[in-house]
């Protein structure tokens, strides 16, 4: 026995195929875009950021140097009376500038640690899109495939049963473009049935 | 482009697509027609929604590299 299509409109089927398309391009785009924003951050980390509190260590490692040599400076001079000179500032200074020193020096650390963090993150996100551009890649282009042929065939039986008419009536039940044996996904649509056809299955 | 960005316009790539199978759906009603919801848009779904889970998991370890590395 034929098995028929139930399509109210073909352009319902055209409508799902632009949606399919539009979905596959606004998946790669957000992917292209993911991977992209990964690039810029492991390239800011390792160019940028690297260079720049590697810079920040040098600066302030001379810093340290000078806040030491204020404080020594400080310590040499003569007592006045019998009370030595006040170093608490010089002193304060120095601990800024060590802490400061300290903090470019872990940055420096942190950028390493988080690039290879990043790199080791980017593979596993890669696998967990697998499915993902699997089915951008290969299993809704051939969505894409099979709506093609349905429209075709469908098309091309309405134009052979009704030549005046732009579209079957809603409900109306169609030959199905392609048997159970279709149903593979690629599988050529099979010709929009004829009456004949259907004079011999009676 | 933020990863944030591009996750939250998959979402809605996603929400488009689901709501113009609803659409279609209505007027193809056939076993072909439930093959192709389980055969495309239910894997869609499942896929988009690990895709999210891994953007959001980038999305984080990023903005943790931006904060510790300024």
């Amino acid at each position: 026995m034929a098995e028929y299509a139930r399509v109210g409109s073909i352009d319902a089927l055209r409508a799902l195929r632009s949606g399919v398309l539009r979905f596959i391009e606004a998946a790669e785009q957000a992917t292209f875009e993911v991977e992209s924003e990964i690039q810029r951050t492991l390239e800011w980390l390792r160019r940028d950021q690297a260079a720049h509190w590697r810079g920040q260590v040098r600066r302030r490692t001379e810093d340290v140097r000078r806040a030491r040599l204020a404080l020594n400076r400080k310590k040499s001079l003569p007592a006045i009376g019998t009370r030595p000179p006040s170093t608490v500032e010089e002193e304060d200074a120095l601990n800024l500038a060590r802490r400061r020193l300290e903090e470019a020096e872990q940055k420096i650390q942190a950028v390493k640690v988080w690039a290879q963090r990043i790199e080791k993150k980017r593979t596993a996100y890669r696998g967990s899109l697998g499915p993902f551009l699997a089915l951008t890649d290969g299993e809704l282009p051939r969505a894409v495939r099979e709506l093609d042929q349905m429209v075709a065939s469908l098309d091309a039986y309405v134009a052979l049963e009704t030549p005046d008419a732009e579209v079957a009536p809603a409900g109306a039940g169609m030959p199905r473009p392609g048997g159970p044996e279709d149903d593979e996904p690629g599988a050529p649509a099979r010709p929009a049935e004829t009456p004949q056809d259907r004079d011999d299955e009676r | 482009m933020s990863v944030e960005t591009s996750s939250t316009r998959l979402a809605h790539a996603l929400k488009s697509f689901r709501q113009v199978w609803q659409e279609s759906r209505a007027e193809w009603r056939d076993q072909k027609a439930s093959s192709f919801e389980e055969k495309y848009v239910v894997l869609a779904e499942a896929c988009v929604r690990t895709a999210l889970t891994a953007m959001d998991e980038m999305n984080g370890t990023l903005a943790g590299a931006r904060r510790d590395c300024r």
